[in-house]
Parts: C-alpha cells; structure tokens; sequence
C-alpha cells in the first residue's frame, strides 16, 4: 500500500482524503519533524513509540495526503489513539495547528469507517441523538441516578455479572459519572449581580455538566454574581458539540455551533462564560469551523471572540480576593482544553493562590493529560486507564487532600483514578473552593 | 543477497516483543525522517529494552547482512537516523531509565534514551546538572547526544559533550557488549569512548552512559548589549575571548534576525539596532558581577546602543527571548529558509559575515545570521521562496557557498550538527582523501562489517554540485525551534 | 641511508630504554624529515620510538625489539597562536615551557601542567597522557584538543579535528593518539583550545591531623560551588621530597585558586571555612608557582624519582581509601609517599628504597601486586609509572587487558600493520 506507483494497485478512493473537511495541506507542511513535540504527547510517554506520537500521526496524515498510504486500520489506530489532549501543539516551535488537523482527520476517518462493533452503535447513539437534547440526556441521567441510589450498582459492581457479560459495558459502568442530586438546566434565567453590576454574562449549561455537575455550575453562576456580574442562562442553548467534533462528526458539530452563535447573540452579554474547558475550547474555535460557511464565518468570528473560560474571565475582571479561609492542601491538575487548546494556565493558579488559608503544592507534571479526552475514556479504555495510572503516581506525591481541575471530563476521570486507589482525597473545580470561600466569608 | 524479512520479524518479534517490533509499511513511514530533510523507509524497526536485546537484535540483522541504524528521538539535523540504504532501525526510545546517581561523586548512569532535559531535571533536587544543552533538549536523547558530539549555548565555557562522558556501554557488531572507559575520569589504553562519541552511530550502538554532572552555579547574570553595527557586535565578541573572559555563552543576531524577532516576539530592541550580542556569565556570584562587569567594559568600547543586564530568571528570560524566538519569526519574512551550520575562528567573525553580506548582495537573496558567536559557530539562514522556480536550487548554492567560506577562512564544515547524509559531499573542502581513509579505517577496526549506519560521513563520489545531495544540505528546524 | 641527512646522536646510550639500545637515533628537523625516517623505518620493518624530552621515556612496557629512536625536540616551532581566539598550534617537539612562556606573553595558558616542563614536550606530554594537577578544573589533555596532525607508519601525513573550539566534522582522530603512547602514529602537530591566566591567585594550604579531615575538606570543596584551579593531597613523605614545608605534620590539602580579585577572596574565605570546618590543625598560604611546580614534578625529577611509581586510580570519594592501599604497601627498608588529586581520584604512589643500591624486585613486585589486589576490591586501577626493567619483565606495567582490548588490537593491526610504533610498549602489549 506504500508508494503507489504507476503500474501499481492504486489505493481505493475510500481510503484517501477528500471533500472539505480534509485536513489543510499548508498546515500540514508546517511540520518539519523536529520531534520537539514528542514529550509532551501522554500516549508516546507511555508508549516510546513515534506510531503514537504525534509528529508520527502527522506523518501519517502527509502520507495518506500525498496517496503514498491509504487510511487503513492501522492508521487508523494510531490516530484514534490520540486523545486530542493537544499538548503537542503547546510545544510546536513551527505553529502546527494540531488540533484542526486530527480533528479534519477524524472526519475523514468517520467518512470511511463502518460504524460495526457495538461500542460505535452506543457512541453514535448516545452522541447524535442523546447528548444534542437535554431531555433525552435527563432522561437517561435519571435512569442512572436511580441505579446508582437502588443499591443495584454496588450488586452489580460486586457480582462481576456485568464483567462477565461484557467486559466494554463493565468498563463504561465503571466510569459512568456520579449523577448529582440536582440539575443545573438553562431556562433563559437572569441571576442578578451582588452589589454594583460590572458585566453582563451569559452562561454555557453544556451537556453533560449541568446535570453531572449541578451544583458545581449553581457555583460558578454564584461565584460570577458575587463578582458583580449578571448571570443569564440562555434557554436554547445547546452542547457546544466538542465530542462531536473529536470524533469526526462535524457536521453535526456545526449544526450546534450555529445555534449556539445565534442563541448567544441574541442574549446582549458582554462575554458567554464557559465553566468546562473543553466547550470554551471548541466555541472558541467556532471560527475555525465555521470558516467556509459563508452565512455564519463572520458571525462565528465575532462570537469566538466573546468567548470567556471562567478562570480567564474571573482573572481580568478581576475578580474579588475572598477574605475566609479554607483550610486544606490543594493542587491543581490543568486541564488540556484550557493549558493547551486555550493556552490558560496561570488563572487557575491565580484564583487559588488568592484563597487565604490554603496550601497551594504544583502537582508534578501537572501539564499532562489525565487520559479523559472526549470519549477517550470509553473508546480507548486501556490506554485511557494507563494514563491515569501515571497521573495517580505523581498525584500521591503531593500528599494534597484536593485535586482541582477545569473540566468536567477531567474531573470524572480524575474522581475514577482516586476511587480505584482509595486515596482519601477529593476532586473539585477551583471556582468550587472560590464559591465555599466567599460562602465562608458569609457565614462567619 | 536476498532478505527472508518473514523469518527476521518473527526473530525481533521474540526477543523484544510484537508490540516493539513495527513492519508493516504504513507504520514504517513515521522512522523515515529525522530533523533534516532526508528521507528513507527502514526496513524493519524494533525497540530494545536492555542491552542484552540490543547485542540479540544486532546478531539478527548482521546474520542476514541487515544494516543497522540506532534512533534516538531522531531530532538530528543531518540525517544521521534515517536508514539511508533500509536495513534494521533500533529506536532507544524504551531505554529511558536514569539507572544511578551518584551525588557525591556527580557521576550519573543513564540509557541512551534519556531524554537530556531530564536527567537535568532529575537531578537538580541534588544541585546538580549535565551540562551539555542542546538547543533541542526538551526532545533528544542522550544517546543522541553522544553520537552526534552534541553541543548548546553553553557549551563555550563547560565543553560539548565528550567532555561529559566518561564511559559507554556499547554493542559491537557481533553482538558483544562491553564498557569503554567507565566511572573513572582515567582508564588505561586508547579512548575508544572518546572515537566513539561523535561517531554518528558507525561503529557501536550505545547502551548505557557514564555522565559527570556539574554543580548548578550559584548565581546566573545575563547580558544583552545592542548595537548599530553587526561589525561592532563581532569585535566585541573577539574583543571579550581576547580580554580573556570566557562566559557561560555568547550568542548573537543580525539586523535581519533583530527585525524578525522584533515584529514576533515584541522583544523591545531600540531603534537602529544592527545587531544584538547576549552573554551569559555564571559561577559564583562574586565571578559573575566581576565578569559581567568586564564584558560591559569591552562591550562599551565599541558603541552599543545600549546595554541591559538581568539576574532574575524571568528577567533573563525576557533578554533571551528575541534570541529563542528567531527562527519561528525567519517565516515572517520568507516562507523557506536554509540554515547552515559552520564554524569559523573567532577573530575571523568580522571578515566572515561581511563576506556573507556579499555573496547574500550578489545573489539577491537575505541572508539571516543567528550566531553561537562565542564559539564561533555560525549559522546563516539563506531566505527563499520555494514556490519559485529555481529558489531552492540557488539557496542550495549559496549554503555550499557559505560553507566554502567557512573552510577558507580558517574553519570547518559543521559546528554541531554533524556530516551524516547532509554534508559527506563537503568534506574534500576539508579533508584529503589520505585524511579521510584513516577515518574510515575505524569501521574495521571495530569490525563493523559495515553494518552500522552505512553510508554516512563520507562522500559517496557524487559531486558536489549533484542536487540531490545539495538538497540534503538544507537544514529546516522548524521555525519556531531555536536553534 | 635513512639518518642521511640526519643528525646522529653520539650518545646512543641516553636513549635506551629498558636497557634496549636502539639501532641508531635520529632528529629530524623538518616534517618532511620526519615524514621520509618514519616512512623508511616501516618499509624495512624497523621499529620506531618517538621521544620527546625523554622525561617520562620509562612508561610503558619493555620495547619489543632494537630500532630507532626519533628525537622530535628539533620540531618545536608555535605553528599557530591566535591570541583573540584563544587557539594555538604547536610542533610536538615543543616543550612546554616554552609553549607556557609563549603563551604567557599574551595572558594565556594551556591548561595541561607536565612535569619538568623545561624538557617534556607537547608530544610527549600528549601521548602519555598524564597531566599534572590542573587537569581537575580544566578537564583531561584530551579535552585541551581540537586538531592534530600525525605522521602514519606509512609516512603520510594526515589531519583531523580543526583550529576552531566547535567541530564536529569527520571522527576524532586525536582520541588515539592522546594516551596511545605513541603505538599508532606519531603526533606531529596538536591544536589546542587555551585558557586565559587568572588574574590573580593565590594557593591555601592546609595541613590535618588525620587523613580523614584531608579528605573531608577536599570532597566538600569539590562538591562546593568554589572551583579551585587545582586541588591536591598528600602526606609528610610527599611533603619532605618536594622540599615543602607544611607548618604541621600531618595530612595536607593544597588549593590552588584564581580570579578577580572579589571572586578570589570569597573562594579563599570559602575555602578556609571548609578547612576549619574539617578541623584543620593549620592553615597557610604558600607561593603558588613553587608548590604546584613541586606537586607536577614529584615522582618525576631527580630528587624525588622512585624505585617505583604508581598511578591509581578510582572514584574521589574513594581517595582516601586508596591512600591507605598505597601507605599500606610498604616492605620494609623502603620508604612511600603518596599524591592524591581527590577531584580526579587519582592518586600517585611513590616508593623508594631506603638503601643506595635500591629495592630487590622481589619487594616491588610484591608491592605492586598487593597494591593491584587492594585497588582492584575499590573497582579502580592501578598502572606503574615507573620501575626497574627487571621488574618490568615480570609484571604487566598496564595492569593486564584493559577493557576494549580487542578493539584496541583490531586498531594496530590497521594503523600500524607493520608493528612499526612502539612495538611492545603499550597495553596489551600492543
Ligand atoms: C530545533 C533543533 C535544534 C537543535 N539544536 C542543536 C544544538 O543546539 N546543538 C546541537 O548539537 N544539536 C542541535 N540539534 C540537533 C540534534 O538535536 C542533536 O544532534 C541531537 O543530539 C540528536 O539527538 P537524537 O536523540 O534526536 O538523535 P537522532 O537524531 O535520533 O540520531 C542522531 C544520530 O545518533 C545516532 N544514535 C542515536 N542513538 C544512538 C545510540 N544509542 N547509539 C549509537 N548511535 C546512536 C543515530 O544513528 C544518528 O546517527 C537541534 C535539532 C533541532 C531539530
Ligand atoms: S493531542 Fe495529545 S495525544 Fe494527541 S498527538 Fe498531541 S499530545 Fe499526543
Ligand atoms: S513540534 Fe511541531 S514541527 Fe516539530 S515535529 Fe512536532 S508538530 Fe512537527
């Protein structure tokens, strides 16, 4: 299949690149193979292989682009393996915008691959037809709810029925979010600033956060108004479509990108926050993909640019010092859609350096991914769990009793790895520790 | 001779593992490259864990006459990792234990695939560091390093990487696994760690290596001093090595560079600035405020434009940045450029440049120079478009060019980036045939059968005006890498 | 034919070595001189020896058959010394001090102090390989070169390296000729990268009751941020042999440090804090050239040139312990005396017969082997610098094969096919 030359069986136009959303030839000559980026990539650390590495994908991707290879499972592989966590391109001296190029390579690959083993089914499933509507998902999330309160679970859990059965289900089972007792749902509420306002904002829900995390995002929205900002949630908002776009489904991606573009225009905010680093990641990037969208380019331009993560947004108000203390030891795990994709690192750190009482311990290698990524954590379980297990090792070091993080992902898998180790630790957003400080400062 | 590949793989296969063994032709393509333009499909690749599997493997591939190409994290800029002729690559990235530390005596044992930033890192808890800094070292290898005699901005004053090692574990040809020299800073009989490191991966495959780490200095000044004139900038270059200061580094940039650094990285250089000299002084604080103070003095006598010294690390930083950004910022004023590497005295840097002025007037084309001015290591950047036709083709002359300069004036053909594929057709400029067959003569000597990295470091009779090998003569790193 | 236009030496007798008289004894004073007797020799299969200032001569083993000894002191010429770059190119008949004196003209040193420098020569000091005490700070001889130029068996003459600090262009020839003892080639023409003298220094002695105190203070300055220019150990014997007089008895430290004048004072107040840190019964200062001239000669000149001198060598956190292998090893009637570079972990063991006829071979072997024995448990290793030919004819001076060895012999049989250089005088006997 190398080196197709004249004479030779040509590779099947399946097999190759085409149609828009092929990954941009200028940008993939960008790469000159320095090998700079190779220690910032979790699976070449864990693997020594330059297969999964990423200036290996990238290879992959020229070749397949100059037809001397076709997209076969092998290749294939190699690029599913990527957890997009786009550290890489944080450490590309020459600008290679990696995360434009694997997503516009999983649109191709979508486009090739047959949809047969089951875990695909569910994930198509739960992707275009559960997760785009928040009533099929609180459907579902109340499904799970009831299982994880019935006691079954830990029936379930403990018997091994499920492993037997079907050892892909016992792990998605394994890692299924803790559903919180009460939803976060966007209604088109106003939440009204304490004291003087200084700004406008409107709130992304998302999709599995709000109802995962409920009172994590009743948080942020008290933590914004405490700052003096008005909160509104706009009612038809819809997922930012980020999972949709890691796994290749941009269209559908797309889709969700222009109505959240004119939901949010609509609202009259100063700037849309966004409490989970990977949908600020992809609205930020709405302008990317919606470039050849002759109606909705401009539009996205505009709106990408009122796109705030919530760290960023508290850190240039800036947001009020809390004056209670708490008293624990912290450390901060950065979360790869805000370190990397939205190059936001010192925020974080910033808002919890701020808390008085606190003892703030860097986790070592804090910059590397935690093996969430998307749907990483179902579709490549293994490897996802081998990058935890890394992750765990350096978290024991830091002898912290919280592990904050930026992303709802993040902190399900993060809350996995402690659960399986028994660390009596817990996982937190930072704005939950802001939120409990300024609650303090009320209460006493 | 024909390969029987289905009963070879199988072979790799049970000493390191299917999973470590890559054969199938998609997956080859990603160890056709390293940092340099050259390209070529290995044969096989498989990655040992131990020495044991790598004197297995080297038995496998020299039974079947297999040429065997070691790998370390394949950032070299000449070619030196990519299977000119396929055969067996032996990739070290699996051999990254850091094996010893030995604080009191400062004497490390690593595996060749210890990335060099980290062994600094691991043991800076000890106040301790290798000294060796590659521009590259967040990514290559020790293993690397040693077979490419790698060398860094600081390299002026603690030496390149032979003067770090003090012993390898090595796997000849037949297999046979043996240290030369050890952990001792003497051994008796002829330094064959000393021909091997530097030997681009000809005559052994390293295994394991005895490193001396330095003591972290106890306070760090840098020194950035600006001129109008990049004349001025290398008198007072020579003008400090002659005052008999020999600081930590030296590095320089030209008005080109300073103008590209200035639109990408804002580093705040004045108005007419024709050249920018950054010095860095380290050691003991007292050494470090006398010296810098020297440099000053040297500096003033040759119209800076101004002078600015830090000793906080994000001050530094600060100085350093338009220096690290420069390459990344060349893309912003050419979409290609060629980067050659080349020494020359350092009492020639004056000469040098201005000739390279002339040849970059006469033919038309910018040429950028970043300098590792201290040592006298240059390394022009010829500007083209390679969307023209005919661009590359006279970059490629200009960079030969360049090069003959640097032998005519005194010097040689590469500072620290190696011959490997990239420059063997240059090295008449410097070596006579009765010179280069007593190098050769080494490859017997350590019986290689010539199975290690064949075809390397010497010319291989093209002349040297064949495109092909003036081709592999460019050197891109990637813009924004620092070089 | 081939000493034609030569000068024979009359005194053949001053160069026999090990009691080998050589066939004749030439000094060529031009290359292509030295190019047509070196040439000549291999084709009529004659032996050659390479001498410089015949200093160190007695290193190696016995010669393996009469030939012809070549005198390189008329080839001393500073080819090169380019002062703003801090590179210089000398012949190998250059001794050294002249080279010092040259380069001293201009603030610079070559940072390899050999003994005797009025008589050893670059060659010389390059081939053996062993350098004084600097080489602590400044690294090994190995690491002063850039360049060398040498004449092969067959009488070419071939080049590798450059006159620039920075190259990695083509392998590095040099390796095998520094140490090598000559057994490959001989060095004709070396470049090196210099140093700029300090501008000051000064010289710390210290002197301690025990050894251990000697070499507490010596690891806790290597390991300290002060760097001194050099940094050496050794005991009362040492001391009287060298004509030094420490104010105590006792085991003494000398640091040698340099620099400008704030950046001497901390390292000397730095320096002297270890010292009482250590519990040093004195402190002194002592002239700086004199010392470290006694310390590079000792072992070496006539007042203190031994029965027999060791080098041995192991890690410097194991010096003291070799100290005590080498003060253990004394018979009786005979009198040792050590030198120690504790940075380097080496130490140099010098035994001398106490009566005027000398030592039987029997002691010495005995010495040397028991010595070996004890060295060996540390991992380190032991070579003889200097003893009597017959005790040369039962021992190994090297200490056996060295690791590499059949390399080592893979690259005679390349370069010197003939067996031309040195035969029988090198590791190995190679
Ligand atoms: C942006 C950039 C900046 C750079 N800056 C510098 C610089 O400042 N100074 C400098 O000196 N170089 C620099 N380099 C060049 C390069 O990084 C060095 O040559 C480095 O030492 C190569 O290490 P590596 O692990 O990538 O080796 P590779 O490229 O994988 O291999 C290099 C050579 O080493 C051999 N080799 C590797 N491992 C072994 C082993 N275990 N045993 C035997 N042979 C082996 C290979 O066969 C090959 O010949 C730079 C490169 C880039 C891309
Ligand atoms: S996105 Fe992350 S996992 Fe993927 S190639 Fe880049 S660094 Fe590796
Ligand atoms: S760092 Fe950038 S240019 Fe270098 S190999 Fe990785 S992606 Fe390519």
């Amino acid at each position: 299949m190398v080196e197709a030359k004249h004479g030779e069986a040509r590779i099947a136009p399946d097999f190759l690149f085409s149609g828009p959303d092929a990954p941009e030839e200028s940008d993939l000559y960008k790469c000159v193979h320095c090998g700079f980026c190779l220690q910032a990539c979790p699976t070449y650390l864990e693997t020594g292989l330059e297969t999964e590495s990423p200036r290996g994908r990238i290879a992959l991707m020229k070749a397949v682009n100059e037809e001397r290879i076709g997209m076969t499972d092998s290749v294939i592989r190699h690029w599913d393996l990527c957890i997009q966590c786009r550290a890489c391109e944080v450490a590309c001296p020459s600008g290679v915008p990696y995360g434009s190029l694997i997503e516009a390579t999983m649109a191709q690959v979508e486009r090739r691959r047959k949809p047969g083993a089951l875990a695909r089914f569910a994930e198509n499933v739960s992707l275009n037809h559960v997760l785009p509507h928040q009533g099929r998902l609180k459907l579902l999330m109340s499904a799970a709810k009831a299982y994880q309160r019935s006691g079954a679970q830990s029936l379930v859990r403990k018997s091994g029925v499920l492993r037997r059965l079907a050892p892909s289900l016992a792990d998605m089972e394994a890692s299924m979010p803790r559903v919180s007792s009460t939803y976060f749902s966007a209604k088109g509420q106003t939440v009204e600033a304490e004291g003087e306002a200084r700004a406008r904002a409107a709130i992304l829900s998302g999709c599995v956060m709000p109802l995962v995390n409920g009172p994590e995002m009743d948080a942020v929205v008290r933590v914004l108004a405490r700052n003096g900002c008005e909160v509104v949630a706009p009612e038809r908002q819809v997922c930012c479509g980020a999972i949709h776009s890691h796994v290749g489904y941009l269209d559908a991606a797309r889709k969700m990108a222009r109505r959240n573009i004119d939901v949010f225009s609509e609202a009259g905010v100063d700037a849309v926050v966004v409490a989970s680093a990977g949908c600020g990641s992809r609205m930020k990037e709405y302008a990317h993909l919606l470039r050849d969208d002759p109606q909705y380019s401009e539009k996205a331009r505009r709106f990408s640019d009122m796109v705030k993560d919530i760290h960023e947004f508290l850190v240039e108000l800036p947001f009020v010092p809390p004056r209670a203390a708490l008293d624990c030891r912290v450390t901060y795990q950065d979360s790869c859609h805000l370190a990397n994709a939205q190059r936001i690192t010192s925020a974080p750190r910033r808002i919890l350096d701020s808390i008085p009482g606190m003892e703030f311990v860097e986790l070592p290698n804090a910059g590397r991914c935690c093996g969430a990524g998307g749907t990483y954590t179902i579709t490549e379980r293994e490897f996802s769990l081998r990058v935890l297990n890394s992750k765990m090792d350096d978290f024991e070091t830091t002898g912290a009793d919280v592990l904050t993080t930026a992303n709802p992902g993040c902190l399900m898998q993060l809350q996995y790895g402690i659960a399986e180790r028994g660390l009596p630790a817990q996982v937190k957003y930072v704005t939950d520790l802001l939120d409990e400080a300024y609650r303090r400062e009320r209460s006493g | 001779m024909t390969l029987d590949m289905n009963s070879i793989i199988p072979q790799l296969q049970a000493v390191v593992g299917a999973e470590y063994v890559i054969h199938k032709p998609e997956d080859l393509i990603v160890f056709e490259y390293d940092g340099s333009v050259d390209r070529a499909l290995p044969t096989v690749v498989a990655l040992p864990d131990s020495a044991e599997q790598v004197s297995e493997c080297v038995k496998i591939a020299e039974r079947s006459g297999l040429p065997i190409v070691a790998r370390g994290a394949g950032t070299g800029l000449s070619g030196g990792a990519v299977a000119e002729h396929g055969g067996l690559v032996l990739a070290m990235t699996r051999m990254t234990r850091i094996l010893e530390v030995d604080v009191e005596n400062r004497v490390a044992i690593v595996e060749p695939g210890v990335v060099n930033l980290h062994l600094s890192e691991q043991v800076s808890k000890h106040g301790l560091y290798f000294a060796p800094d590659p521009s590259s070292q967040r990514a290559c290898t020790i293993g690397g390093n040693v077979a490419e005699n790698s060398g860094g901005p600081h390299c002026l004053a603690y030496g390149v990487t032979t003067n770090h090692v003090l012993g390898l574990e090595v796997v000849y040809a037949d297999g046979g696994i043996e240290w030369v020299g050890g952990i001792h800073r003497e051994s008796p009989g002829f330094d064959l760690r000393g021909i091997i490191i530097g030997s681009e991966g000809t005559l052994a495959i390293v295994t394991k290596i005895a490193v001396r780490l330095l003591r972290q200095p106890e306070a760090v000044k840098t020194l950035l001093a600006v001129f109008s004139e990049l004349d001025d900038a290398s008198a007072a270059v020579s003008g400090i090595i002659g005052a008999g200061i020999v600081p930590a580094a030296i590095e320089m940039m030209d008005e080109l560079c300073i103008s590209a650094a200035e639109a990408a990285v804002h580093a705040g250089y004045p108005e007419g600035a024709g050249a920018v000299l950054l010095v860095e002084v380290d050691g003991l604080a007292e050494a470090v405020e006398e010296e810098v103070a020297a440099v000053e003095e040297v500096c003033n006598l040759y119209d800076p434009l101004e002078i600015r010294t830090a000793t906080d690390p994000v001050e530094r930083e600060k100085l350093w940045s338009g220096r690290k950004g420069v390459l990344g910022a060349l893309g912003r004023l050419a979409p290609n450029y060629l980067l050659v590497d080349g020494t020359v005295p350092r009492t020639r840097l004056v000469e040098t440049l201005s000739r390279i002025k002339g040849i970059s007037e006469r033919t038309g084309y910018p040429i950028a120079n970043l300098l590792h001015a201290g040592d006298g290591n240059l390394h022009p950047s010829v500007l083209f478009d390679e969307r023209k036709p005919g661009d590359t083709e006279a970059a490629l002359k200009i960079g030969g060019e360049i090069l003959e300069l640097c032998v005519e004036v005194g010097g040689v053909l590469s500072g620290e980036h190696g011959i490997g594929l990239e420059k063997q057709e240059y090295m008449p400029l410097m070596f006579t045939d009765a010179d280069m067959d007593v190098m050769a003569r080494l490859r017997p000597s350590f019986s290689t059968n010539n199975i290690f990295n064949p075809g390397k470091i010497f010319p291989t009779g093209a002349s040297c005006s064949d495109i092909r090998q003036m081709a592999a003569a460019i050197q891109r790193a990637g813009p924004g890498a620092y070089v | 034919m081939i000493t034609r236009h030569l000068r024979t030496r009359d005194d053949l007798a001053s160069s026999t070595i090990d009691g080998v008289e050589p066939i004749s004894a030439v000094a060529p004073s031009s290359e292509d001189e030295l190019r047509e007797v070196v040439g000549a020799a291999d084709g009529e299969r004659l032996a050659l020896y390479p001498r410089g200032g015949g200093t160190r001569i007695g290193l190696g083993g016995i010669p393996a058959r009469p030939g012809i000894v070549v005198d390189m002191t008329r080839l001393n010429r500073v080819a090169a010394h380019n002062a703003g770059d801090l590179t210089a190119t000398f012949q190998a008949g250059a001794n050294m001090r002249m080279v010092a004196e040259t380069l001293a003209q201009q603030g610079q040193m070559l940072a390899l102090d050999s003994p005797l420098p009025a008589r050893s020569t670059i060659g010389g000091t390059l081939a053996t390989g062993l350098s004084g005490a600097l080489k602590w700070h400044m690294g090994h001889a190995r690491d002063t070169v850039i360049g060398m130029r040498v004449v092969q068996p067959n009488g070419s003459v071939t080049k590798s390296g450059g006159q620039v600090v920075k190259n990695v262009s083509g392998y590095d020839m040099s390796r095998l000729h520094i140490g090598g003892l000559g057994s490959l080639g001989v060095i004709l023409e070396a470049s090196f990268k210099l140093t700029p003298i300090p501008m000051y220094e000064r010289t710390i002695l210290a002197s301690f009751d025990s050894l251990e105190g000697a070499m507490d203070v010596s690891m806790s300055v290597f390991n300290s941020h002060v760097m001194p220019l050099a940094l050496a150990s050794f005991g009362d014997s040492t001391a009287r042999l060298m004509d030094v007089d420490p104010a105590r008895p006792g085991s003494h430290v000398a640091f040698r440090l340099g620099g400008r004048p704030r950046t001497l004072d901390r390292q000397v107040d730095d320096v002297v804090k270890a010292c009482r840190e250590a519990r040093a019964a004195h402190i002194g200062e002592s002239p700086t050239p004199r010392l470290w001239r006694a310390i590079s000669d000792f072992g070496w000149d006539a007042d203190s040139l031994p029965d027999l001198g060791m080098r041995i060598t192991a890690l410097p956190s194991q010096t003291g312990d070799v100290i005590a292998a080498v003060e253990g090893c004394a018979a009786p009637d005979m009198e040792v005396a050590w030198l120690a570079h504790p940075g380097f972990g080496t130490v140099e063991g010098a035994w001398l017969g106490a009566s005027s006829e000398g030592a039987s071979a029997e002691d010495l072997i005995d010495i040397i082997s028991e010595a070996r024995r004890r060295v060996l448990t540390l991992g380190g290793w032991a070579i003889v610098l200097r003893c009597p030919t017959e005790v040369k004819r039962r021992v190994d001076v090297w200490g056996g094969e060295p690791r590499g060895s059949s390399v080592m012999r893979e690259l005679k049989a390349q370069y010197d096919p003939n067996d031309t250089m040195n035969p029988g005088r090198y590791v190995g006997g190679i």
